[in-house]
């Protein structure tokens, strides 16, 4: 079942679509939320609620629009405001140089990090190198890299204009530099 | 390595931290929607963010208790309650109430997460639909308030009432059900006192239970601005409930609202049409927009609602914090409050017809400009006492409003609390400059307009990319604007395939009569390390260049080869021309910049 048609069965009371719609896309969902959250259980307890205001707020949906950005940017937005609560951010000086060589990748991916960094080690440290930014700009790596939004869709999901999400993106890898400079 | 690469390490680092196995969320999914199994997917918790979040601005910790009463009100949980009834209120056997554990972690965060866009504030007699019974109405709105909608469940209805200027709220509570059944609903038996509501017995309470920061318990404050009365009558369920202390409602006292209570009718006079319509609706748009008054959270979905160009501050001011915004056809209201508790509050309105601008008295209005524009600014409020239903003007009431109409947009700025503590750079001078931040772009003019100030022909192009409208016309010759006696028009994104972002990108043709290129006020310097390309513009060559200057960490000007920044400058017929588009690379190429350029007629 396309997520259209799940969307449509909700619209009618049938929450099969939703089982649908939880089967397509919590993986995704829980995923970007722990990038934010680093915490398996918020990150499951913030996807959960987010369904369900799926459910609380269907009626508003346009069926028009593809329903994945309208769902993840409710995910990410939460996860973001349970994150600034949870105020937990690991200050980047408790990491290695590894992790150090990691985060600036994220910034300069031609650095070849895979030249300096076994790929098993890359894999192991980047969700540190990610835990190091402020849930914000974690949210902007999220949306950019993981939920492979274009910043065309980013500027329309934010409501803000392409200048401003370019800006954002390049603040969010500018203050992961600044802060490995500074820990170093 | 590009960003495919990122994404696949990316999703393979999770997947090895996380395994998709692992994640199954339909279970508790379905248990968080079983009705009344977590009241946090309900309607009534959506009412009691509403009322949250509007009162938000003023309480000092009687939040809690504001949050749970229209919502717990009308719901069937009372019903047991309502079996028991002797008193009208449950006696709380302490002063301190312990918090539960969510709300002591939200207590210390500021920042905590605000509540989702709550349910829609409807007419009330869209409210008597969903609820099921014909509500008892005040046969006017009192003095001091202004009608705000009213919210329904089967067998409850909320009506409420804004205090004028922020700062307070009147709910009238009905239900077939029965009075709520919370700790939070509870009062020391010393603070409740019988009363006559038209003869019938009522209980009246003052006080609230006030989280104080930092505190696990909530303690029972005797003079907290909250007063709540109830009664029942005909079957129904009544509560009175008045919050805030801001002077314009200090006259609803216990007597008042007794009085108040006792005014209420099934059928309003025929005035109370005006009363049932949420505040910020005009007459001639209630009957196809009242019931699409809504209160959101989220600016982009009242701009939906609005449906109109809204303007809004650059960034939220110094201080503040967005709180939402509530939207009709043709009128939009933000509100901001501030940072520190009760320090003040802000409110921008914009609308098509201005109809509802309240009257001051004239010696309280002052002649000022934003920007340009003529523009007024009213410093004090009526104040209304028993016995005074017009009010009096009292001109040290700390609340400015600010107004203006521009371009056929009215727009209304309500500050309380402005030029003092953490809201000091707020005064007028800071207010009026946050107008005029927020004012329209100067692309305010037709053509034609701009035509016959430039005095020189300007040029129109017959062709632009399909995602592009024309904006307006700017004619800029003042010696404190940046360029001298040239036209710029703008064509601007309106094509919802690139999102409500980009209307202020697209591309901005300008021209200027020169003589010599010594005289080209467009012909900027580009960076030494800028690509320039020519092209051929029929006959003309011309010179196509990507980027744009930016300053640096230390401040020093260098030029950055950004793509989405396109300019396109050629010379013709003693005219400097240049094309400069923002926006999507994809979306406006070089290609259609020639070929808007060559279709300039």
């Amino acid at each position: 079942m396309d997520d259209r048609i799940a969307i449509s069965r909700i619209k009618q009371g049938d929450l099969d679509g939703l089982e649908s719609l939880i089967h397509h896309h919590q993986v995704q969902a829980v995923h970007a939320a722990y990038l934010i959250l680093y915490d398996r259980a918020l990150a499951e307890d913030v996807v959960q609620a987010a369904f369900v205001k799926v459910v609380e707020r269907i009626h508003q949906f346009d069926e028009d629009r593809p329903f994945a950005p309208w769902f993840y940017r409710i995910v990410v937005n939460d996860a973001i405001k349970l994150a600034k609560r949870q105020k937990r951010q690991i200050p980047l000086d408790e990491f290695d140089e590894q992790t150090r060589q990691i985060a600036e990748w994220l910034i300069q991916p031609d650095a070849q990090p895979e030249q300096l960094i076994e790929k098993k080690e890359l894999s192991e440290n980047i969700l540190k190198a990610i835990q190091s930014l402020p849930p914000k700009r974690r949210a902007v790596i999220v949306m950019s890299y993981f939920l492979e939004m274009s910043e065309a869709e980013l500027s329309a999901k934010m409501d803000r204009p392409l200048s401003t999400i370019k800006w954002w993106l390049r603040d969010a890898r500018q203050r992961l530099y600044d802060l490995m400079n500074n820990s170093r | 390595m590009d960003k495919k690469h990122i994404q696949s390490i990316l999703k393979e680092a999770l997947e090895q931290e996380y395994p998709p196995s692992q994640i199954d969320l339909l279970p508790n999914v379905q248990e968080r929607l079983v009705p009344g199994r977590n009241r946090s997917t309900g309607q009534e918790e959506k009412m009691n963010r509403s009322i949250s979040r509007r009162l938000s601005r003023f309480a000092l910790g009687t939040l809690a208790i504001l949050a749970l009463l229209a919502t717990a009100f009308i719901t069937p949980q009372g019903r047991a309650f309502a079996q028991d009834l002797l008193q009208f209120f449950r006696r709380a056997e302490s002063n301190v109430l312990p918090l539960p554990v969510e709300q002591v972690a939200a207590t210390d965060d500021p920042s905590a997460p605000t509540a989702p866009p709550p349910a829609p504030l409807v007419s009330v007699a869209e409210a008597e639909k969903t609820a099921g019974f014909d509500a008892r109405e005040l046969p006017s709105v009192p003095s001091g308030f202004r009608f705000a909608g009213a919210m329904a469940n089967a067998g409850g209805i909320s009506i409420q009432y804004d205090a004028q200027g922020g700062g307070g709220a009147l709910l009238i509570n009905e239900s077939v059900h029965g009075f709520m059944q919370s700790e939070w609903d509870r009062a020391p038996a010393e603070s409740i006192s019988s009363a006559k509501v038209g003869g019938l017995e009522a209980e009246f309470v003052q006080g609230a239970y006030v989280v104080y920061p930092n505190a696990t318990n909530a303690e029972w404050n005797r003079d907290a601005a909250a007063l709540r009365l109830r009664w029942i009558e005909d079957g129904i369920w009544f509560e009175m409930a008045k919050f805030g202390d801001v002077e314009s409602i200090t006259y609803l006292d216990q007597a008042e609202m007794i009085a108040l209570a006792g005014s209420m009718v099934y059928t309003p006079v025929e005035s109370q049409d005006a009363a049932s319509t949420p505040a910020g609706l005009t007459d001639a748009a209630q009957s196809t927009t009242e019931s699409d008054h809504v209160l959101l959270a989220e600016l982009a979905e009242a701009r939906k609602v609005a449906a109109f160009d809204v303007q809004e501050l650059p960034s939220t001011p110094q201080g503040m914090v967005f709180q939402g915004a509530t939207a009709t056809s043709g009128s939009i209201t933000l509100q901001y409050a501030s940072e520190e508790q009760g320090a003040g509050t802000l409110s921008i309105n914009e609308s098509l017809t201005g109809e509802n601008w309240e009257e001051f008295p004239t010696e309280a209005m002052t002649e000022i400009h934003v920007g340009e524009v003529d523009a007024e600014l009213i410093k004090g409020a009526y104040i209304f006492r028993p016995g005074d239903a017009s009010g009096t003007w009292n001109a040290d009431v700390n609340i400015m409003h600010l107004r203006w109409s521009q371009n056929g947009v009215w727009f209304e700025i309500l500050l309380t609390g402005g030029g003092v503590g953490s809201l000091a750079h707020l005064d007028q001078d800071g207010l009026i400059a946050l107008a005029e931040s927020m004012m329209e772009g100067p692309f305010s003019l037709e053509i034609a307009e701009a035509e016959a100030l430039a005095g020189f022909d300007v040029l129109k192009p017959t062709w632009v990319p399909e995602a592009l409208s024309f904006k307006g016309a700017a004619f800029e010759s003042k010696e404190w604007q940046r360029k001298q006696n040239t036209v710029r028009t703008f064509y601007f994104f309106s094509s919802d395939e690139y999102g409500p972002g980009l209307e202020s990108n697209g591309v901005i043709l300008t021209q200027q009569p020169i003589e010599s290129v010594e005289d080209c006020e467009i012909c900027d310097l580009i960076g030494p390390t800028a690509e320039v390309q020519t092209v051929q513009i029929g006959g003309s060559t011309g010179e196509y260049v990507l980027g744009v200057w930016k300053a640096d960490d230390s401040g020093n000007w260098i030029w950055e080869d950004e793509p989405y920044l396109q300019r396109l400058r050629w010379q013709a017929n003693g005219v400097a021309f240049e094309l400069l588009y923002m926006g999507p690379p994809e979306a406006v190429t070089k290609a259609d910049l020639v070929a808007i350029a060559e279709s300039l007629k």
